[in-house]
């Protein structure tokens, strides 16, 4: 049975996730490039069809040539050219979705100005196909070291108890099912790279495209970056032997260096152009950023506005699974604290800590699939404990149900996007009218 | 025969029929781009705002087609707004709306194009966008004839 619904689990989401798509942008006023989804996908309608680096065009076109607030746009100060907040790794992944949007607007002699139906259900669809080929690569990863129940529970727990599905249906044309994507293939791609005596040079190549599209869609994600000399680290000695082996591979990590390099490349020469800087932070043109030496910590881990916890309490478990992981688990446990940690100092630290508009804590979305291996390790202890098994089977189908629920209250506005009060949750409890 | 090659044959032969139907799909009547949902407020008459760029679908066998157009906001240059209306990509005329308060109607011929779909698709420019609702122009319910 557990086997079956492994097999099936992605068809069975794509199914779900459809239904849930059509359901949420059939409705007026609803537009899948919405918010900071305009910022990340502006790039592809200047490029391909104003045939624009500079973004001028389409501001011309559309705006009477100065972007509105909230498309994320600025003009920045000391050139006057436009700089996107959001870097150029969600377009680059969005892009075959939209040249086939693209090719079926003139097909079918709809507008082609980069915002008509086919470029708005193609960039909508971008964000499903990302968290679905997400899901499929972190079945790969957890198949090959846990039963099919472990990972039937992980994948349900992790798609449907946490905000995962949100970002790849609601907001599916933000950077988060993108990231996830990438953070599950970088997980795959480490784990062969280190298994292997000899790391072979596709994989090696594979190494760098994958860790500069993680930097490209986020450029915080770098933080990701850590699990390539932390995978494997147990104990502290492990560090030195740690340090030797990547010594010994000098050769193939320079080749991944290399090609990472080259592939942030266009991201740098798109700021030098614009900015006359190679290394700029967009948002310094606002006067906002980061707050390192009053991180909102507690506020953004248990608050009723975003606390990942408060509303994603399923992934105490995965805390609990860094505990008890056992075997191929352990390797990844350090990373995932190293990455938890720094993510969750950047996100406490960042002027707005609640991250805008969201579902939960959008911040750590991203690093979702370590979270599914921990929260795997935790189902595979529970595993050999009947009674215990029981009683968190039960609390976790409770928990991934509030989710959805909540989830769905959030899609109709009966949930606050942001600032909720504990007041505000409490009237809000399941309520649906 | 391989499920494997059977399955490619079907997808190949669902994905011509889709795009034959996508070529000139008759739902495309109801499709709008750039435009806000329909603002019955005003007893006298129904409109919609459109943002800087505006399409919509007219009977290919429509002869000509009056659009009712209104500022509503002054424009930046002595208030004037500029309405560029094309026809399937086709420069068809511009309209200037002077008065932000008067409805301005004009009929304006399509000309004699062949073409062999159902719908022809017409876009308006302005260049502008106003406010946080990145408004561009009221538009009335369009006459064909």
């Amino acid at each position: 049975m557990y086997e079956r619904g492994v097999r099936h689990f992605v068809a069975a989401t794509a199914i779900i996730a459809v239904f849930a798509y059509l359901w949420i942008f059939t409705r007026p006023g609803y537009a899948p490039i919405h918010s900071d989804g305009f910022s990340y996908y502006v790039y592809l309608p200047s490029w391909v069809i104003y045939r624009d680096v500079t973004m001028e065009a389409l501001a011309r076109d559309w705006y009477g040539g100065k972007y509105p607030g909230f498309t994320g746009l600025l003009r920045w100060p000391t050139t006057g050219l436009w700089v996107d907040l959001h870097p150029i790794g969600t377009a680059i992944l969005m892009a075959p979705f939209f040249v086939m949007g693209d090719l079926l607007s003139v097909w079918s002699n709809l507008p082609r100005d980069g915002f008509s139906l086919y470029y708005e259900h193609a960039a909508g669809a971008a964000g499903i196909a990302y968290l679905l080929a997400g899901l499929a690569v972190l079945r790969r990863i957890l198949r090959r070291h846990f039963s099919d129940g472990v990972v039937l529970a992980t994948l349900v727990s992790i798609t449907w108890g946490t905000n995962l599905f949100h970002y790849g249906v609601f907001d599916g044309t933000f950077s988060h099912a993108f990231a996830f994507f990438l953070v599950c293939c970088w997980i795959l791609i480490i784990e062969r790279w280190w298994e292997l005596e000899r790391p072979t040079w596709p994989l090696s190549l594979a190494l760098g495209i994958v860790a500069a599209l993680i930097v490209l869609v986020r450029h915080t994600n770098a933080i990701f970056l850590l699990v390539l000399p932390l995978y494997g680290v147990t104990r502290w000695t492990d560090l030195r032997a740690r340090i030797a082996s990547m010594w010994e591979r000098r050769k193939w990590l320079g080749v991944a260096t290399l090609v990472g390099a080259l592939g942030i490349l266009p991201q740098l020469l798109l700021y030098r152009m614009s900015t006359s800087s190679w290394l700029v932070n967009p948002y310094s043109a606002l006067d906002i950023g980061f707050s390192f030496g009053s991180p909102r910590i507690v506020a953004v881990l248990f608050s009723t506005q975003k606390g990942l916890f408060f509303w994603s309490p399923l992934l105490l478990l995965a805390i609990f699974g860094a505990i008890v992981a056992e075997g191929w688990a352990r390797r990844l446990v350090a990373p995932a604290i190293a990455v938890f940690a720094i993510q969750t100092y950047l996100a406490a630290s960042w002027w707005d800590w609640q991250f805008g508009a969201s579902y939960g804590h959008r911040a750590f979305t991203d690093a979702l699939p370590l979270a599914a291996v921990l929260l795997a390790a935790c189902f595979q202890w529970l595993a050999g404990r009947v009674a215990t098994r029981r009683l968190v089977t039960g609390v976790a189908a409770a928990l991934v149900a509030l989710s959805i629920a909540q989830m769905v209250q959030y899609w109709t506005g009966k949930i606050p996007i942001a600032n909720t009060t504990w007041q505000e949750y409490r009237d809000a409890f399941l309520r649906f009218r | 025969m391989t499920r494997r090659r059977i399955a490619i044959i079907v997808g190949g032969v669902a994905l011509v029929a889709a795009l034959a139907y996508l070529r000139d799909p008759p739902w495309l009547a109801n499709v709008t781009s750039g435009m806000r949902e329909w603002d019955y407020s005003d007893p006298r008459m129904v409109y919609r705002w459109t943002a800087g760029r505006a399409s919509l679908f007219i009977p290919s066998d429509a002869k000509a087609v009056m659009i009712p157009l209104r500022s509503g906001i002054p424009g930046p240059l002595m208030g004037e707004v500029p309405v560029e209306i094309r026809v399937d990509g086709r420069f068809l005329a511009t309209i200037i709306l002077t008065d932000p308060m008067e409805w301005v109607r004009k009929e304006i011929p399509l000309g004699n194009r062949v073409t062999h779909r159902r719908f022809r698709r017409i876009d308006l420019h302005v260049p502008r966008a106003v406010g946080e609702g990145n408004l561009g122009i009221m538009t009335g319910p369009p006459t064909i004839w």
